[in-house]
């Protein structure tokens, strides 16, 4: 099928769309925000919930951390726990 | 707004809350629900529960564009929202536009609606994050940079189904005892009126035995048939199979007027009157659907304003910063099969304070207590609940 040109009648053909966003770093802090205070939540402290951004098992964190850097995430953790987990 | 039948004719109602924002899409539901109920001839495109990709995806395919869309047409510039939320009992918000029964003569059609082609029920996941097959020579998919959420969805058993006052041979009743909305198949004649007029898509046509056939909410399992749970109501098979723990579903009870009876200590009432955290979907279609939802909070509002109504906003306000009440509340979710008819709360110790919004906000381990039918303890769980991590080199046979 590769080799095939595109079809527009076959529903099995691989399609993906992106949506457009007016500021990454916006959806991202929003996003990453939501994970980790939903974790806070749950009672894991601020080391574990830093984990999830520097393991790539966990797409989503691990992501927002390459395209923002370390300090992005080190800073949002420290702003719902009050410490910071980066040393 | 005018609608066929009498409102008031349940005693109790099967309504759900289904928190957005733990979804993860495994689609256990799904699979769960198809193993259950639609894996026979005649019914391979059929979902009765389907998980789908916001804003990519949505099954049948563009159903909910379809419908705003033919709602749009219907009364143009019209369809809006007083963005004041004025009664408790709707705490979506005021909408000023026109239902799907409104926007229709009453006598040519019941509801307005439309019916999708085969083409739109077949490859529920397209236009989705999901590869559907791996190339020989590789392919690769654009990288998904902004937000999208994953959106579960079966029958929402609504007040006022669209489906039943479509069918023009009364084959579909809302049951008095649990609200569940049933098509009687001996009654069907396959006229596919209700696949047109349900504006969430949850009906559908089974060519085999050419009749309309739709989520039956596990009956047996609501009535307390398996044995599993003494006789006592028990959690759909979609609910109960739920592995990220988004879902609580029970049974209320409902007034003679149709609204439901006050009771604060219910779980789903809690969720849904007394904190209001939880919205029920495109409540401007007016068939007044009985799933609700915690909105994704990481979604533009704009996106959820018109989901789920202006309300939407406090909602994800009262979410963010939960009460003492409602984060305790918040844990029963998945915790057993057993229906949850009642909670209470037990106090526990401040475990920390972390700042949310800006402020902080003091978190408590308390113990939440459900209780079944009978009032007999079904489940017991705490905020923090421990957790214990196995060592690196687990025992095998």
């Amino acid at each position: 099928m590769a080799d095939k040109t595109f079809e527009h009648d076959d529903p099995m053909e691989l399609v993906g769309h992106t949506y457009p966003v007016e500021s990454q770093q916006g959806h991202d802090r929003a996003a990453a925000q939501t994970f980790i205070e939903e974790y806070a939540l749950m009672g894991w402290p601020a080391a574990r919930i830093r984990g999830l951004f520097d393991s790539s098992e966990y797409t989503a964190c691990s992501d927002i951390k390459r395209r923002q850097g370390e300090a992005f995430v080190d800073d949002l953790i420290a702003s719902v726990f009050g410490v910071s987990t980066n040393g | 707004m005018d609608y066929r039948h009498e409102a008031g004719a349940t005693q109790r109602q099967f309504a759900a809350v289904f928190n957005i924002n733990r979804c993860i899409a495994c689609q256990t539901c799904t699979m769960a629900c198809k193993s259950t109920w639609t894996h026979s001839p005649g019914q391979e495109l059929m979902w009765w529960n389907n998980v789908e990709t916001k804003p990519y995806g949505s099954y049948p395919r563009d159903w909910d564009v379809k419908a705003l869309d033919l709602l749009e047409q219907a009364n143009p510039g019209g369809q809006s929202w007083n963005g004041v939320v004025e009664d408790a009992r709707a705490p979506y918000g005021r909408f000023d536009g026109v239902t799907v029964f409104e926007a229709t003569d009453g006598f040519s059609e019941r509801a307005l609606g439309y019916t999708p082609t085969e083409e739109e029920w077949k490859a529920p996941n397209r236009f989705e994050d999901h590869a559907t097959r791996f190339p020989v020579n590789g392919t690769s998919l654009p990288e998904h940079v902004g937000w999208f959420f994953y959106l579960a969805r079966i029958c929402n058993h609504c007040s006022y189904p669209a489906c039943l006052a479509s069918c023009p041979r009364n084959a579909i009743y809302k049951r008095p005892e649990d609200g569940i909305v049933l098509v009687d198949q001996g009654r069907c004649r396959g006229y596919r009126k209700c696949v047109e007029a349900c504006p969430y898509k949850k009906a559908m046509y089974r060519p085999t035995t050419r009749t309309t056939e739709k989520c039956v909410g596990c009956f047996p399992r609501v009535e307390g048939l398996d044995s599993l749970t003494d006789g006592t109501p028990m959690e759909p098979r979609c609910m109960a199979a739920c592995v990220g723990k988004i879902r609580l579903q029970g049974l209320v009870d409902v007034e003679e007027d149709g609204t439901w009876a006050d009771q604060p200590d219910h779980p789903l009432n809690f969720l849904i009157q007394t904190e209001q955290v939880a919205l029920p979907l495109y409540p401007q279609f007016g068939t007044q659907p009985n799933i609700y939802y915690i909105p994704p909070r990481w979604v533009p509002r704009d996106y959820l304003r018109q989901m789920f109504g202006p309300g939407v906003d406090r909602a994800i306000e009262r979410y963010e910063r939960p009460s003492r009440e409602l984060l305790a509340v918040l844990q029963l979710f998945r915790v057993t099969q057993h229906m949850i008819f009642r909670f209470d709360i037990e106090q526990g110790p401040k475990v920390s304070e972390i700042i949310v919004g800006g402020k902080p906000l003091e978190v408590f381990n308390d113990t939440v207590v459900g209780f079944d039918e009978q009032g007999r303890e079904v489940a017991r769980v705490q905020v923090e609940e421990p957790t214990f991590e196995r060592s690196d080199k687990l025992n095998s046979i």
